[in-house]
């Protein structure tokens, strides 16, 4: 994650889809506020945003 | 070393999920980013443990396997003519790809010990299941 991170331009969106067994971890890491609308989670987070993409939605 | 059986694997798997997001290969909002970030160099793509490197190639080649998938990629390709992909993977991959679009290409390295890239270099990092695969996430994520 860190490393993602560090390459990641300002602004840049980190996407990921990972199992349900990761979402205690990822909501933990200061990186993440995914769950939200892009807007709201750029609002919150300029600079990083990981943008999970929960499978069936 | 992942073999060819287990190449097989991921592209079934990658169908797989691409059908439960209804025949798209994202959700995020990439297009917005990647055309608004456009200033006229070529942004970048970095795909994370891309397995057999099936995302990248779907999302940017002009050589579509099918004809169903053909409209969608040939909008995909002019939606982001200067976008490039790079795929990373701690197995190589690319060697059993025959189409390999000439905007994308494949990389060897361990993205625990690092990306061999400089910071900020990349516009989007995309990764699928990776925690499954890489118990040593799991500690730096808890621990950042």
């Amino acid at each position: 994650m860190q490393e993602m991170v560090r390459v990641l331009k300002p602004n840049g969106i980190i996407v990921s889809i990972e199992t349900s067994a990761t979402w205690p971890v990822l909501r933990n890491t200061q990186e993440v506020h995914a769950v939200l609308p892009i807007e709201e989670a750029r609002a919150r987070a300029p600079g990083h945003v990981l943008f999970v993409e929960r499978m069936g939605q | 070393m992942a073999d060819n059986r287990e190449f097989a694997r991921l592209d079934a798997q990658h169908r797989a999920i691409k059908l439960t997001q209804g025949e798209v290969n994202y959700l995020a909002p990439l297009a917005e980013l990647l055309n608004a970030e456009s200033d006229g160099s070529e942004e970048k793509v970095l795909d994370v443990g891309c397995g057999s490197g099936i995302w990248c190639v779907h999302l940017f080649s002009l050589l579509p396997r099918n004809a169903k998938l053909m409209v969608r990629i040939t909008e995909m390709a002019a939606e982001f003519p200067k976008v490039s992909c790079l795929g990373v993977d701690l197995a190589p991959n690319w060697s059993g790809r025959s189409k390999v679009p000439s905007n994308v290409k494949f990389e060897q390295c361990n993205a625990i010990e690092g990306i061999p890239y400089p910071k900020n270099t990349f516009v989007v990092v995309h990764s699928r299941l990776l925690v499954s695969g890489v118990g040593l996430l799991l500690s730096c994520t808890i621990h950042h």
